[in-house]
């Protein structure tokens, strides 16, 4: 019996009759091979920078982004589609929260408050910076101040939510937030500033 | 002061995109395929667990016995048969023991004792073995019942070695006891159990989330009505059902009460998907066949003359083997229902349960019972599961009933 195998080559079905998300969906949950790398390629670049916001090192985004992957092809059957846009939202779920399992199992999330609250008057315009830069800019905040500061910015999670994920007060994750927020605006002026004088 | 710099971070990075990591794809495809690998080492695996307890059966219950029993003389005159291959010794003549006695061999007449008159001349035959939960007694006085129809030598007067001392001159202590023995039967069982419908969801959302199953790149009314229903306020009704499901098992006494049953069940399942979104209606209808395996213990605790009551549970091992995929349209503004598309590939899924039922059964004939048994099946979650009837229930209650047929 030919057995079939997932494409090794990138030529599928995702650079010829790109399908929508909904039958994406189908294709991965009958674990259609050319359906799970054209999944593959259309979200492995966007879930990669939601993954590098989280976790800096590369073998950790590598690891992470591998188990999310697999997580999502095997729990595919659980996902439900609510419209186009729907299918990627989910899938940037599982990453967030296979990051934020593999910064608790290294036992990185320290909440360290020894860095400056107070945050200067933001008169930038981050249209004009490149996101790539951004990235950089959240990448090297300290863990905590990160972590809180990507749930809460691109997640959407209150302080409250992310209390409960995180398992710290309420408070901690305002003030470490506050304190990212501040440490991140002085980043962009310096990076401005640093333009302008070039 | 722009003091919410970062409400635009999200859509800075909206469509923002980093090079994956190289060798992702192959770490990834890699774990696909390993996982892939699982069912068949499941199914393996179960398989292997069915042979090896079979296999254990047969060794302790059925494997072949010497046909030939010893014979020895005792004092007075009367003939005890030793069965070594079921280690009991059946002193088989002694009259008061006559009830009590679960299985006798054919005997050579020229070893035949005398009964005397107050103890019918009874016997079992080699085809009457005692099943688990069947009195022995009532199979004796069934077979006085219809003494044509037992085979073997009848223990009469006419015996050739005429009229001996009867019991009660044999000294006590060179009698043993007849013991109460066990014979393993086998028995086949046919059974079919009632269908089981639920109409699960009601969701209201946009789009048509029936044409889940339908190819985007379809031309023709596929993707018409895709066009037509995309983006507009849709009712979407889930149905899960489990049609009526058929079973062929095989039922082996491990003891009196005891037996292990196994076999095979068929279970069609079908979802159906129904969206109306527009002037549209569109509807799915998933049919899947899972093969079971089942491994379950039968007690039985009551028996009667011809009643029986048992409780029966154990695990199951199921797993597709069949599906087919079938999305249908119908304008709301009238006109035909149209097929958009019918897909017959392997949805492939595994899993198992733990079934528990409570049976009545009712013997009809000498060898064939009929059976109602109304219980339980806990399905075990699992987080790939498809959307099924399985998936959508932890627990379904079912009825089943049959007929057994017992072989030997």
């Amino acid at each position: 019996m030919q057995e079939r195998r997932l494409k090794n080559s990138s030529s599928s079905r995702a650079g010829q009759n790109s399908p929508d998300e909904q039958e994406l969906v189908r294709l991965v949950r009958s674990k259609d091979p050319d359906g799970i790398r054209c999944f593959y390629d259309r979200y492995a670049g966007y879930l990669t920078a939601v993954c590098s916001r989280y976790l800096t090192g590369r073998a950790d985004v590598e690891d992470t982004l591998q188990e999310s992957f697999l997580q999502m092809i095997d729990h595919i059957g659980r996902f439900q589609y609510r419209g186009e846009g729907s299918l990627r939202a989910w899938a940037s779920r599982i990453v967030v929260n296979q990051s934020l399992k593999a910064l608790r199992k290294n036992g990185r999330l320290v909440y360290v408050e020894d860095l400056p609250e107070q945050e200067d008057e933001a008169d930038f315009s981050l249209p004009e910076i490149p996101p790539g830069v951004i990235l950089e800019m959240i990448r090297s905040l300290p863990d905590g101040y990160r972590t809180v500061f990507n749930l809460f910015v691109f997640e959407k999670k209150s302080h409250k939510e992310i209390a409960a994920l995180l398992g710290i007060k309420e408070d901690t994750s305002a003030s470490q937030f506050f304190r990212a927020r501040a440490t991140l605006a002085k980043k962009i002026k310096a990076y401005i500033k640093e333009q302008n004088h070039e | 002061m722009n003091k919410n710099w970062t409400d635009q971070l999200p859509e800075l990075f909206e469509d923002y995109r980093e090079a994956p990591p190289e060798g992702l794809w192959d770490a990834v495809r890699a774990g696909v395929e390993s996982r892939r690998r699982r069912l068949p080492a499941a199914f393996w695996y179960a398989a292997a667990g069915l042979a090896a307890a079979a296999a254990i059966a047969w060794f302790v219950f059925l494997r072949p016995v010497s046909p030939k029993p010893a014979v020895t003389l005792v004092p007075g005159g009367l003939a005890a048969i030793t069965i070594p291959e079921i280690r009991t010794e059946l002193s088989a003549f002694v009259p008061s023991s006559v009830r009590s006695l679960a299985r006798t061999r054919q005997i050579p007449n020229e070893v035949l004792p005398v009964i005397q008159d107050e103890y019918p001349p009874v016997t079992l035959d080699e085809d009457t073995p005692v099943m688990p939960g069947e009195d022995p007694s009532v199979i004796l006085s069934e077979a006085k019942e219809s003494p044509e129809e037992a085979s073997g030598h009848n223990i009469t007067e006419e015996s050739p070695v005429g009229n001996l001392p009867v019991a009660q001159q044999i000294p006590p202590e060179s009698v043993s006891e007849p013991r109460r023995t066990f014979t393993p039967g086998v028995q086949i069982t046919l059974s079919s159990s009632g269908p089981s419908q639920h109409t699960a969801d009601v969701v209201n959302g946009y789009g048509l989330p029936s044409a889940l199953f339908t190819k985007a790149d379809a031309s023709g009314p596929s993707a018409e009505f895709r066009m037509v229903g995309r983006n507009k306020p849709s009712t979407t009704n889930s149905s899960y059902a489990r049609l009526p499901r058929w079973a062929l098992g095989v039922n082996v006494g491990l003891t009196r009460r005891l037996s292990l049953e196994s076999g095979v069940v068929l279970s069609p399942l079908q979802t159906t998907l129904t969206t109306e979104a527009g002037s549209n209606r569109i509807e799915t209808r998933k049919d899947q066949y899972y093969l079971g395996i089942p491994l379950h213990l039968q007690y039985s605790f009551w028996q009667g003359r011809r009643l029986g009551l048992y409780v029966t549970g154990g695990p199951m091992y199921q797993f597709a083997v069949a599906s087919r995929v079938r999305t249908t349209a119908e304008p709301l503004s009238g006109g035909s229902v149209q097929t958009l598309e019918e897909s017959h590939s392997l949805l492939r899924d595994a899993l198992w349960s733990v079934d528990l039922s409570a049976g009545v059964q009712y013997r009809i004939f000498r060898r064939g019972s009929l059976f109602v048994q109304p219980g339980v099946s806990w399905y075990f979650p699992r987080a790939d599961a498809p959307d099924n009837f399985y998936s959508a229930h932890s627990a379904a209650f079912e009825l089943s009933f049959g007929y057994r047929l017992r072989l030997f």
